[in-house]
């Protein structure tokens, strides 16, 4: 039996705690997320860059929670409502999703997680790792980059943002001002110089003039062919 | 027929069947929903529902036709506050209240006093509004209650009203109405302390203290259920 002055003890842990976080909050009230938190209401709590392990959400009332970049392993989010919850940058382990509410999530799919058609269909948006890439998919766009960059070296999605995005414009930059861009076992970024042109409209056969332009070019590596190659 | 309800004052449930022919009848249900006191280290909280699912467990019968979502005509006594109301329970009777720390001693009104409560509480119904429950299928059908937007607790009942009609095999049946609550469907105010002042709590202290005060106080009355009716 669980005695009155632990009861305020733990109240007043709650309270009194510096950060308020979630998970420190969960913890300070010596409460057990494996069995405590079934059927609860934590509707936007932010879970932000936490590592939850084990913590039982069925049922959970999880409408517009933040997991941004939160570590899940081994968790139950069955039939719990995660209505416009956040899942960006998280990383998801051994966790389950049975019926879970997931109307207007913003979520990365992870291949572990057996999502329903209707769950899918439900995703305000997904971002797919490369490594799920459809074979009809044959691109990596910025926003995947950014993703993979995130997850390599564990920098916040705006942080890693940043660096694909100052990336870019340093060889957009050097490249402008006519240099080269070299970068050993990856390859060169260059800038080849076109001449003007004249040319035949072939409908017409009148002669046109093409103006002459700056081009960027790549030449690929050795390494880069090599891993290409196997 | 049987009645168990827990927290009379947040919850009184009771079911009746209605019937002219021997193979089929009529579920009509009366609820009455409002808030429970409960005495909390020399102060006071309040426990509510916020919403809930109410079951039915059937034995030997099946259901021919079911209330899927519609319009409830629901009366709500005047709102008086939550000071007035307290003011007023304590006037009525010391004994409904929990004590913490002690046995469950939930109000255990007898169905006759109860049903002058009701019938007082009709008497001073000042307005009627309407309310929509969701249904759920699946082995153990049944209802969702929510709150509308704007409130935050179910107050006011709906009685004898018709929600389901079944089709009875010969011999013995059975209907089991529960009404089954997490801790997301309990509202909880603290509305004297001398030990805390919640109302300085930021959104998420007040969210985790609300699921640990529902774990040591609340819970134990309301699992499995909070109210269960037979017929």
């Amino acid at each position: 039996m669980i005695l009155d002055q632990d009861i305020i003890d733990s109240a007043l842990r709650i309270l009194n705690s510096n950060d308020d976080h979630a998970v420190t909050l969960i913890r300070a009230s010596g409460m057990d997320p494996t069995k405590d938190l079934v059927g609860t209401d934590m509707g936007g709590l932010r879970f932000d860059d936490e590592e939850i392990y084990g913590f039982d959400l069925t049922h959970a009332d999880l409408r517009g929670c933040s997991f941004t970049n939160c570590h899940i392993t081994h968790c139950k989010f069955d039939y719990a409502d995660l209505s416009g919850s956040q899942f960006t940058g998280a990383t998801i382990k051994s966790t389950s999703f049975i019926e879970a509410e997931t109307k207007g999530c913003y979520f990365d799919i992870h291949h572990y997680i057996n999502f329903s058609e209707k769950q899918l269909n439900d995703f305000a948006r997904v971002i797919k790792p490369s490594d799920e890439l459809e074979p009809s998919q044959t691109y990596i766009g910025k926003t995947l980059l950014t993703k993979m960059v995130s997850e390599q070296t564990e920098l916040t999605l705006g942080d890693a943002k940043r660096v694909v995005e100052m990336t870019f414009d340093a060889i957009a930059g050097a490249l402008k001002k006519g240099d080269e861009v070299r970068i050993h076992g990856f390859g060169t970024f260059s800038v080849a110089s076109r001449n003007p042109l004249v040319r035949r409209n072939p409908r017409t056969g009148e002669p046109m003039m093409i103006q002459g332009a700056a081009l960027p070019k790549f030449k690929a590596g050795r390494a880069l062919k090599d891993a290409l190659n196997g | 027929m049987a009645e168990i309800n827990k927290c009379p004052d947040c919850l009184f449930m009771s079911i009746k069947k209605y019937g002219s022919g021997r193979a089929r009848f009529s579920l009509a249900i009366t609820a009455h929903f409002d808030y429970q006191v409960i005495d909390f280290f020399g102060g006071k909280l309040i426990m509510a529902l916020r919403g809930g699912d109410l079951r039915l467990d059937l034995v030997n019968c099946e259901l021919t036709s079911f209330l899927v979502y519609k319009d409830l005509t629901w009366s709500v006594e005047k709102s008086i506050g939550v000071t007035e109301g307290l003011r007023r329970r304590q006037q009525q009777s010391d004994a409904r209240q929990l004590v913490l720390g002690t046995a469950p001693a939930l109000d255990s009104k007898s169905g006759a006093e109860r049903e002058v409560e009701t019938h007082r509480t009709q008497q001073t119904t000042s307005s009627f509004t309407s309310r929509t429950v969701s249904a759920i299928r699946g082995p153990r059908p049944g209802w969702r209650f929510r709150t509308e937007t704007q409130e935050k607790y179910l107050t006011g009942s709906f009685e004898n009203t018709k929600f389901a009609t079944f089709h009875n095999n010969p011999g013995y049946h059975k209907i089991t109405a529960s009404f089954e609550v997490h801790q997301k469907n309990i509202y909880i105010e603290i509305v004297e302390s001398n030990f805390f002042r919640f109302r300085e709590l930021d959104f998420s202290k007040k969210k985790i203290l609300d699921i640990f005060l529902y774990r040591t106080l609340i819970k134990k009355q309301t699992i499995p259920f909070l109210s269960k009716s037979e017929v």
